[in-house]
Formats: structure tokens, C-alpha cells, sequence
């Protein structure tokens, strides 16, 4: 062997070298059901819907609880499926979050243990028939959050930011509830973040094909519509 | 068509010899392929990587002997990072990939060089929104290595033209995706060429 060969050979040797570590994909768990009850309905945001616009009221802490809410579920995304972005302007929104009642008290999030002493609900709007030949929901999603006096400060901000995860995860998609107390998306939240299990299914939701296109604003399309809740 | 053949010929086949002492300090310009960084199967097949990139590279190398010369060369390339799903494409976010390298390299024949290179690739996602990514906690730096050839011609006492086919292998692999539960690296694979032009500083 020539030495004309070694600087090639030297380089081939490092690159088979550097090439034989085996891939592996992300580890996920069985997901839970995210189809809307009674109607089998599968939705999720398309990309051609990103970011999505959420209008927040200027209620307490609200505002920052979606944004803490938002930025967790984006973390359970690896290949840009979903963005959230809050918007100042309400007819410019996709979905909008409101505080019934009078503004909570403010206190900073601690990790006692959960307490639910506040509730929400997300309206999912009525579906209509689209242009396209599809279907399309006849009004923004809404996402209502409420608390209840007599609890200390801390208690409530842990649970309207709990909460407020918690029915973003509807208003991203997932229109069902886990059976697991330790997942989000349990019908009553203790889990302060997604799961894997979450993480698993929201995953599964935005790779399945939907069967529903978001609301846009169309000549007769009224903004509210009939709505089915989802607690 | 001809006069351009008969150039690039000319081109393949005049590769200029240099003097020990002589620097020459080079500029590729050119497109770069780049293999995926992740694949994954989310009820459909999942592929991400970066879209056919254009690169720029600035180089400055010396002989060390008749047959050898060592440099270091820079290479910039920025493209949007894409997932491939059910023969649709949609963009991740802009990504850039600095590759900083030290080369070595050999005339084989009056023709044309070969050359190996080690050095590292530093990625850099162009976008503030990249917490729904695969780069939501870290932009990798990894180690590669390469191997390239190269063509060139004189056009002037100082100046010379060239082409260039280069292609180099890293580890890839990111802190979401290991958070994720991925517990190997992929094996990425860049692919790049196009012109180079050369300038001697003696
Ligand atoms: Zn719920």
C-alpha cells in the first residue's frame, strides 16, 4: 500500500466509525381517546393554521397561565405539528379564553398539593358544511375558566393554572379525557404538566387525518355557534 | 455549449500546482444535500431534514510539501428544516449549519485533489419559536468528518477557478429527542458542491 492511500483509507475507517451507531425514534405509551364523544370526530390544528391565535381575557393571571399552558404542550411536539400564540385582538383569534367572574387573586405557583378549587370548560362549536366539501366548525372554540372564593391565594393560581393547561389540551384537539389521575388531560386535573401518556396522544392526534377544518370567518358564518362543552 | 464543456475540461484538467509558502485563500459557493435528521413512525412514516441548502465556504490553506497542503475552512449553509408526511412537505423552522473544518489535502494528479477534513458542525435554528421542535432545548454541535475532491485551473498569475464535490458524516441527535426516549444518534450525511475560486496571497 501506497502512502498516496492512507489519507483516504484514514478518513473512510473514521467515517464507517462515526456511522455505526444505530437510530432509535422517541418512546411513547398507548394514547387515550381524543375523538369527540357521540360524534367520533377527530380535529387538530393544520399547518396551514399556525400559529394558532388565542385571544386571552385580561383577567388576574390569566393571560400567563396560557402562556405557561401553551408553551407546555408545544414541548410535547418534536416536527413543528403546533404553535399558540396570544393576540391582543379578539376578532383576529382562533380560540378565545375567558374568566367568568370577578379576576382571581394572584399569588406565584407553588407545588403544594393540588387542590380543585376552580373548573373550566371548552365549548367545541357546531360543525357546517364547507365550500370545500367538507366540514368546518361554525364558530371559534372558547375555553371558560372560573375559581371559587374562601381558598387561600396559592391554591386557586395552582388550580387555574392547572386548569387552564388542562383545557388547552382540548382546545388543541384532544375532545376526550384520560382514565389516569397522573395525566393532564384526567377529567380532574391533578397533574400540574402533560404526561408521557398526554405527550404520547397528542402526538397520535396531530398525525391522524382530521375529520373537521377550524372555523374562519365566512359571509353568514356567525363568530359564537351552538356548542357541545367539554369539561 | 461547447466553449462551456471544453472549459469545464479545461477546468478538471489544469489544476495548478503550488509553491510551499504560497497562500491561497478560496471561496466555494454551491448547494448542499443534506440526509434526514430524524425519522419516526407516528401512525404515518415521519422523515425530517433540511431542503436542498445553498452553502458558502471561506478557505485559506498553504502547502506543507510537494503533494500536500493543510487549511481551514469555514462553510456556512441555511435552509428550512422540513417533515415529510404522506408525500406533503411541511416547514419546521429556518435552520443554519456552521461547519468549521481542518483540511488536508493531496494532489493526485496535475488534474485535480483530494481531500480529508475534521472538524465540527454547529446548528443553529434561525427561529425564536422552536419550542415545538426537535431543537426546543439545544442547538447540537457534533463532531464530522469528510472527504472531497477537487478541480482547478489558473486564470491569472493570482487568481484561479475551480469546482468541488465534497461530502462529510456526523452524529446527530438532540436533547428533545433523547428526552423523548430516542437513545441512539442518526447518522447524518451532507453532500455538497458547486465552484470555488481561489485567490494566492504570493
Ligand atoms: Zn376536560
Amino acid at each position: 500500500m501506497t502512502r498516496r492511500w492512507l489519507l483516504p483509507l484514514t478518513l473512510a475507517t473514521a467515517m464507517a466509525i462515526a456511522a455505526c451507531e444505530s437510530p432509535d425514534t422517541p418512546v411513547r405509551l398507548t394514547p387515550y381517546q381524543f375523538r369527540l364523544a357521540g360524534t367520533d370526530t377527530v380535529f387538530h390544528w393544520p399547518d396551514s393554521s399556525l400559529p394558532v391565535r388565542f385571544w386571552v381575557e385580561p383577567a388576574g393571571a390569566l393571560p400567563q397561565y396560557v402562556d405557561r399552558g401553551l408553551r407546555m404542550w408545544e414541548r410535547q411536539f418534536l416536527y413543528g405539528e403546533f404553535r399558540g400564540l396570544r393576540v391582543s385582538d379578539s376578532a383576529a383569534a382562533d380560540v378565545l379564553v375567558f374568566m367568568e367572574g370577578d379576576p382571581p387573586p394572584q399569588a406565584p405557583l407553588t407545588g403544594d398539593p393540588p387542590l380543585l378549587v376552580c373548573e373550566g370548560v371548552t365549548l367545541v362549536p357546531a360543525r357546517q358544511a364547507d365550500p370545500s366539501g367538507g366540514t368546518r366548525f361554525a364558530g371559534r372554540l372558547e375555553v371558560d375558566v372560573w375559581w371559587y372564593a374562601g381558598f387561600a391565594a396559592s391554591d386557586v393560581a395552582n388550580c387555574l393554572a392547572r386548569v387552564t393547561a388542562h383545557e388547552l389540551g382540548h382546545a388543541l384537539g384532544i375532545f376526550a379525557h384520560s382514565a389516569d389521575p397522573n395525566d393532564l388531560m384526567f377529567l380532574r386535573p391533578d397533574a400540574p404538566a402533560p404526561s408521557l401518556r398526554d405527550r404520547s396522544t397528542i402526538q397520535v392526534l396531530y398525525h391522524t387525518p382530521a375529520d373537521i377544518l377550524p372555523w374562519i370567518p365566512m359571509p353568514g358564518s356567525p363568530a359564537v355557534a351552538a356548542t357541545t362543552p367539554i369539561r | 455549449m461547447r466553449g462551456f464543456t471544453l472549459t469545464f475540461l479545461g477546468l478538471l484538467c489544469g489544476a495548478a500546482p503550488t509553491a510551499r509558502g504560497q497562500v491561497l485563500v478560496g471561496l466555494d459557493v454551491g448547494g448542499m444535500w443534506t440526509s434526514d435528521l430524524a425519522q419516526d413512525v407516528i401512525v404515518n412514516a415521519i422523515s425530517v431534514a433540511p431542503a436542498l441548502a445553498p452553502t458558502i465556504a471561506v478557505a485559506v490553506g498553504t502547502p506543507i510539501s510537494d503533494v500536500y497542503s493543510v487549511g481551514i475552512r469555514v462553510r456556512w449553509a441555511h435552509s428550512d428544516v422540513t417533515r415529510h408526511e404522506l408525500d406533503a412537505d411541511f416547514t419546521v423552522l429556518p435552520l443554519t449549519v456552521w461547519t468549521g473544518t481542518v483540511t488536508l489535502e493531496r494532489t493526485l494528479t496535475n488534474w485535480g485533489t483530494v481531500e480529508g477534513a475534521v472538524g465540527a458542525i454547529k446548528y443553529a435554528p434561525g427561529s425564536d419559536d422552536r419550542s415545538a421542535t426537535l431543537f426546543q432545548d439545544d442547538a447540537p454541535l457534533a463532531a464530522t468528518v469528510g472527504l472531497g475532491a477537487r478541480a482547478r485551473r489558473p486564470i491569472s498569475p493570482r487568481w484561479t477557478l475551480g469546482a468541488y464535490l465534497a461530502y462529510d458524516v456526523h452524529q446527530f441527535v438532540t436533547q428533545a429527542l433523547r428526552a423523548g426516549g430516542a437513545v441512539g444518534a442518526r447518522t447524518v450525511h451532507r453532500v455538497s458542491g458547486g465552484i470555488s475560486v481561489y485567490w494566492s496571497a504570493r
